[in-house]
């Protein structure tokens, strides 16, 4: 209980009334431990930013709890709450200078003097801003005013950093840059990160943990691995990364795994979930680059090639099943591999149990 | 880069003419009475020589420079209360969502609209309705009243621009109500409360047909003693006194616009 973060319980947020209420957080319950890199992931209008909205206090719930170390926070006001916030359009001071806008949080705290300018360039020296303490925020890039959000953030020394999709304006470059310098600050802080992206990649690159939101919900939490490799619903398996999805029948459930026949008649292995009955209809989840493509005549599912897209490192080839159904299988380059064979030639698709996952929907 | 004065699509036959005809007629009267206000004739409108003396007999009238500390006074008094109370009307209507938000936004800004005579008789009547004595009060909250639509509209406009983050970004960072107005709004909104108070103030100080049915005896602002001197005549001190207040008028606006500079 004591290293958790932050703790919601049934956290709703709705605005407006009658008629026009929208709920922008339904009843979402998420833990976020000490020291996470805690992302938020999902597609625009989910409530992320009003999920961060409410745990910095600039909206109070309609309903739910939520605790900051274990203690009741969503009646304090922003500024009572030991938490900060890096704005998607950084919300600078324009009036102030790049070393006041940091020294802002210190001096709002009445720290000493001496420490409060102390703090503030050290802030600007991690995130390799030394020289810019006299500019104002419009006499700096893009990059740079990121930067300086973000040492302003960390200098009211936070127990818990939000950052609002912080990279989206830079240029892919400077993003991947700055995604290490936002590791390396998590690390030598200490401090934990709740971060907003609507990138899949960044959330699977830099997070601990993962929450997959939609429509006001939480999906799904898990680390990168468990979201990518075992989406438990649909939506989640297509947001994240490329998916094939299978109708298919569950024939029989047995230790574990469980036989499913295709729409096409053919058969597959696949891992159970819990819950799964024999007889069920269900959806499988197979990532294009779990799939094998083989000769014709070697164990598989029978296709036809379809179509083949080179993409560099990796070709993706749509084959068709027997009754049609379209997969899409991702090969690696390799010297004399088998995808090179025509569209309209008979292949076979290899499919490994641990590949195949039951979704719901 | 092509010169935009020669692109053909820029240009409009008679728009130079158009444009210095507009500008004669604008200030050409203004340089007719500033010329003849160091007229040495007494007769205003006859050229007989140069002479400064019509300002010193301007300086040396008694009862015209007690009308001009009253517009002073006036001015003054009327522009601190209306930028005050625009300031926080305008806080008040950016911050608040309520129904008819839109109507009292309109009933602020439509003393702009009403033309001055019906507020001045409106504002008499009520003056004496209400049994107040006329005199420098008096003139001081008609001024204050017809003063704040002027002061709050640029104000209004500079917290609309303000991007509500700073705010959030301020209590985020642990400064209380109180901290975050002062540190963060306040400097924001510094050029639209300048340009609100400047605009208040020369209105104030230019108003004539209000002043000039609530002012009581005693309480005569310079406008009213002009217009007194007109009625006896067209002197040279009458444009001695204009010349004044122009150059009055150009070293405030200058010294605001400089103070705008230096700030940022
Ligand atoms: N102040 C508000 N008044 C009314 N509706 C709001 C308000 N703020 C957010 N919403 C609604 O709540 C929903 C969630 O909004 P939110 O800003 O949290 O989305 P988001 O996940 O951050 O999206 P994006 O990725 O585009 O930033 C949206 O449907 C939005 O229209
Ligand atoms: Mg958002």
């Amino acid at each position: 209980m004591k290293d958790w973060a932050i703790e919601a319980r049934g956290l709703t947020k709705r605005f407006g009334t009658g008629a026009d209420t929208v709920t922008a957080l339904d009843r979402v319950s998420v833990t976020i431990r000490e020291n996470e890199f805690f992302t938020l992931l999902g597609p625009s209008g989910c409530g992320k930013t009003t999920l961060l909205r409410l745990i910095a206090g600039f909206e109070l719930p309609s309903e739910g709890k939520l605790l900051l170390h274990g203690q009741r926070i969503e009646n304090l006001p922003p500024f009572r709450r030991p938490v900060n916030t890096v704005f998607q359009s950084y919300a600078l001071f324009p009036h102030l200078s790049v070393l006041r806008n940091v020294a802002f949080g210190p001096e709002m705290q009445r720290r000493p003097k001496a420490e409060i300018e102390a703090e503030a360039r050290r802030m600007l020296e991690l995130v390799r801003l030394e020289g810019f303490e006299r500019r104002l925020p419009r006499e700096l890039s893009g990059g740079q005013q990121q930067r300086v959000a973000l040492a302003r953030a960390l200098a009211g020394r936070p127990r818990v950093l939000l950052l609002d999709e912080p990279l989206s304006a830079l240029d892919l470059k400077l993003r991947r840059e700055m995604q290490i310098e936002l590791k390396r600050l998590q690390h030598e802080t200490g401090i934990t990160f709740v971060f907003v992206t609507h990138d899949q990649e960044e959330a699977l690159t830099m997070s601990d943990r993962i929450a997959v939101m939609s429509g006001g919900r939480i999906l799904q939490i898990g680390t990168p691995t468990e979201i990518y490799e075992q989406p438990t619903s649909r939506f989640v398996a297509d947001f994240i990364g490329e998916t094939n999805f299978l109708d298919a029948h569950c024939e029989q459930v047995a230790e574990g795994r469980a036989q499913f026949r295709l729409s096409s008649g053919d058969l597959v292995q696949g891992l159970a979930i819990p819950g799964l009955m024999s007889g069920s209809e269900v959806t499988l989840a197979v990532r294009p680059e779990r799939l094998d493509l083989l000769a014709d005549g070697q164990p598989g599912i029978p296709a036809t090639m379809q179509d083949l897209l080179y993409i560099g490192n990796d070709t993706v080839c749509t084959v068709a099943l027997a009754d049609g159904t379209e997969l899409q299988v991702r090969v690696q380059n390799r010297h004399g591999a088998i995808h090179a064979s025509a569209p309209g030639s008979a292949v076979r698709v290899g499919v490994e149990p641990q590949a195949v996952r039951v979704v719901g929907d | 880069m092509t010169d935009p004065a020669k692109n053909p699509l820029f240009r409009f036959p008679g728009l130079k003419p158009a444009a210095w005809l507009f500008f004669v007629f604008l200030y050409a009267p203004i340089v007719v009475l500033l010329a003849l206000a160091f007229n040495d004739n007494e007769q205003a409108t006859i050229w007989t020589g140069f002479s400064t003396r019509w300002f010193g007999i301007v300086l040396d009238n008694a009862d015209l420079i007690r009308a001009f500390n009253n517009s002073l006074i006036v001015a003054t008094t009327a522009t601190l209360l209306a930028t005050t109370i625009a300031t926080l009307a305008a806080l008040g209507m950016n911050r608040a969502r309520f129904r008819g938000q839109d109507g009292v936004n309109a009933l602020i800004s439509l003393p702009l609209i009403v033309p001055e005579i019906v507020t001045a008789v409106a504002t008499l009547l009520f003056f004496i309705m209400l049994g107040f004595r006329l005199g420098l009060g008096t003139v001081i909250l008609a001024h204050t009243v017809f003063c704040i639509p002027f002061a709050y509209l640029p104000i209004r406009a500079r917290l609309e621009g303000m991007d509500p983050r700073l705010e959030e970004a301020a209590q985020d960072l642990y400064a209380n109500r109180r901290q975050t107005f002062l540190r963060v709004v306040l400097p924001q909104l510094w050029p639209g409360i300048i340009s609100g108070a400047m605009l208040a103030f020369i209105i104030s100080l230019d108003d004539f047909v209000i002043t000039y049915f609530v002012a009581g005896a005693g309480a005569t602002t310079l406008p009213i003693y002009i217009f007194g001197m007109i009625r006896i005549g067209i002197s040279p001190e009458v444009n001695a006194v204009s010349a004044l207040m122009l150059a009055i008028s150009i070293v405030f606006v200058a010294a605001s616009w400089l103070v705008g500079r230096v700030r940022r």
